[in-house]
């Protein structure tokens, strides 16, 4: 998947810009309820989000070298 | 006395020339005037108001920034400088800056602020690269660094462009909403949520080709 593409076997091509909005809880409410709706029932837009959710605790779990800690 | 005595709590590479200094240094010279205490209290009462305040502002978000500006620079000793020159500015505006409804975005906009010029300086980026390929080399001898997935994330950031790493570190790690991305990356709230966006499909997309060649 390109970074344009929208997620190829979603019934509504939900975008992934779309998707990055709504985890990021900047859509628009009536959106965003309608989308959360959607995306309980849409394996490929949950995927594309538990990819977002796996990069999100990666980079969360960077730790700072030892010497910027003051430790 | 206890307000200085307070900086020994400040990392060591802090401690040496602390954001604090304009107000040590003022503290010494009250003191070389008249070693009396009252005197001293007095006059580091009078030239420093919100200093507590100050301290704890740089208690709460120091780690925060220098976290970024390594992230952002990929340089630890650049990630230092960049946060002392970070909270002497705050220091400097701190009477308007904890009036702001977000002092934190305003924050992170004077060190992204700073990390752009930085890297800007840096020419193409190229010491950067050279920085992280040190960093990769070091943590490769070191057995308590061997954290594969930790290099592949680093190395990762460090192929976004300086602005899209910002957006993605200061929303994923930092936890800025949009609105707090834009004032903190001096851009309109849509251009938050496209460069977003942006910076998290490149990281995927470079991160899942990383793991494919590993």
């Amino acid at each position: 998947m390109t970074i344009t593409d929208a997620a190829p076997t979603c019934s509504l091509q939900i975008t992934s810009q779309t998707l990055s909005t709504w985890r990021a809880d900047d859509l628009p409410t009536r959106e965003a309820s309608l989308l959360a709706a959607h995306v309980g029932e849409c394996a490929s837009c949950q995927a594309h989000l538990a990819a977002y959710d796996k990069m999100d605790s990666l980079l969360r779990a960077q730790t700072l070298p030892q010497g910027l800690t003051g430790n | 006395m206890g307000q200085f005595m307070s900086l020994l709590r400040l990392p060591a590479w802090l401690r040496t020339t602390s954001p604090l200094w304009p107000i040590q240094l003022l503290a010494t010279e009250a003191e070389t005037a008249d070693s009396s205490s009252a005197v001293r209290t007095e006059v580091a009462g009078a030239v420093a108001p919100g200093l507590d305040d100050f301290e704890a502002f740089f208690t709460r978000h120091e780690r925060e920034v220098v976290g970024y500006l390594w992230r952002m620079t990929g340089e630890e000793q650049a990630a230092r400088d960049l946060t002392q020159e970070t909270f002497l500015r705050t220091w400097q505006r701190f009477d308007q800056v904890r009036a702001y409804d977000q002092p934190k975005a305003w924050l992170f906009r004077v060190a992204t602020h700073l990390a752009l010029n930085h890297l800007r300086d840096q020419a193409t980026g190229a010491k950067a690269r050279q920085a992280w390929s040190q960093c990769e080399h070091a943590t490769q001898s070191d057995p308590a660094m061997r954290i594969v997935n930790q290099d592949a994330v680093l190395q990762t950031l460090q192929t976004l462009s300086p602005r899209d790493r910002a957006a993605l570190v200061l929303h994923s790690i930092y936890g800025l909403t949009c609105a707090e991305l834009a004032r903190s990356l001096g851009i309109s709230r849509s251009a938050a949520k496209v460069t977003l966006w942006r910076a998290r499909e490149r990281f995927r997309t470079q991160h899942q080709r990383s793991e494919e060649r590993s």
